[in-house]
């Protein structure tokens, strides 16, 4: 059966101070009684504290599997969190370490060639993600020697763009994937000269004729501008029923990846016929030949040969 | 059923000042203060100051806890919905 007690709030209010009086005198007795018979408290306090003592140690100290668990656990996520940190930490520093190591590369490579070959070093500072076109910016202008229709190399010799325009402090360079940019082209496996056409979006693609043996891999040159390699074929549009065959030709690093360049301080002279064929020649030919190969392990070093089989003896 | 329940919220308010979970023990403790009148509050802040010992020093748990049932007291009717002269059970 219930208990009802009709309060209303009139006589809640005295039954407030009732209870509140009645809960100070209770205390104040029990602090009486403790402070002067303390044993009776803590006879008290034993039996009510100890099932409580004796969880609390089992949890804080027991070797058994839940409390383990329960100890290590807390323990365990914060050193997998800080974990996680530390690997998402380190994976940025990897990456940024990768690209300091390849621009450190691509800057090396790019002052070996202006120092032997006078060609002007320049940060490229946009790229066609950031541009419309096929375009890249670079960041020397007129002020440098740069001049409207030199060429702007990769490296060596890998041509990628003539400059169109060119300021005082920066200039803009055209790349061969420009959409309707042309030049002529060797392709080295059918041997043959072909019609090389930007299509954009850093692509490019050569057209011949049905019939030859066109295949992926087939090295491309720009005998026009240089001996070096542009690439090489890495796609084969052939329709059976169409006249032409298309190879598809990107840069040797994508566009992305372009950090410096150099830019030839002239516009390349006009070749004639001998000349880009000798240029064609010698760049195929070069192909076979090793440039770090120790001079004494090679057959013409007999002189060091014989040197060698003299002091053993 | 609802002693028990009382009793099993003392016992983790016990466990949990024990263990210095102390945010869990104040969420048990402000629960019970207004679930129920909280006279057993103030009879625990005893038993926990003679487990630490306050022969020797103030009883701060007690002085605490009376003082906190004291506010509760007077709060409970105006967080009560009390403007209704309704019967409530106690």
């Amino acid at each position: 059966m219930k208990k009802y007690s009709s309060i209303t709030k009139a006589s809640f209010r005295r039954s407030t101070t009732r209870r509140w009086q009645f809960g100070f005198l209770t205390t104040l007795a029990i602090l009486m009684v403790g402070w002067l018979i303390p044993s009776v408290i803590s006879f008290f306090s034993y039996i009510i504290m100890a099932p409580v003592v004796a969880i609390s140690s089992w949890y804080e100290y027991s070797e058994a599997t839940l409390p383990q668990y329960l100890r290590s656990r807390a323990s365990l996520t914060d050193e997998i969190q800080q974990l996680k940190e530390e690997s998402v930490n380190q994976t940025g520093t990897q990456l940024s370490i990768r690209r300091l190591l390849e621009e450190n590369m691509q800057l090396r490579a790019a002052t070996l060639t202006s120092t032997s070959s006078k060609r002007i070093v320049a940060r490229v500072i946009a790229q066609p993600t950031k541009l419309n076109y096929d375009l890249l910016q670079i960041d020397q202008g007129t002020e440098s020697g740069v001049v409207v229709g030199a060429p702007v190399f990769l490296g060596v010799d890998t041509v990628i763009g003539v400059v169109v325009n060119a300021a005082p402090t920066y200039a803009f360079v055209d790349l061969l994937t420009t959409a309707g940019f042309n030049a002529t082209a060797y392709i080295v496996g059918p041997n043959v000269f072909a019609s090389l056409e930007g299509v954009g979006g850093g692509v490019a693609r050569v057209r011949v004729p049905q019939g030859i043996d066109l295949r992926v891999g087939n090295l491309v040159l720009l005998p026009s501008v240089s001996s070096g390699v542009y690439g090489e074929i890495v796609s084969l549009e052939n329709v059976a029923t169409q006249p032409e065959q298309y190879g598809y030709v990107t840069p040797p690093l994508p566009l992305k990846g372009i950090l410096y360049v150099s830019v030839g301080r002239d516009i390349p002279p006009p070749h004639s016929e001998s000349q880009i064929n000798e240029a064609v020649r010698q760049a195929v030919r070069g192909y076979f030949k090793l440039d770090n190969v120790p001079e004494s392990k090679t057959a013409t070093s007999t002189k060091n040969e014989q040197i060698n089989k003299q002091s053993s003896d | 059923m609802p002693y028990l329940l009382r009793v099993i919220s003392l016992f983790f308010l016990l466990l949990a000042v024990i263990s210095e979970w102390y945010v869990v023990a104040a969420i048990i403790f402000l629960w019970y203060l207004f679930r129920y009148t909280g006279y057993e509050l103030v009879l625990l802040a005893l038993i926990l100051d003679s487990y630490y010992g306050f022969s020797n020093h103030l009883p701060i748990i007690s002085l605490f806890s009376f003082i906190a049932w004291s506010f509760g007291l007077m709060l409970r009717p105006r967080l009560l919905l009390y403007t209704h002269n309704i019967e409530i059970v106690s």
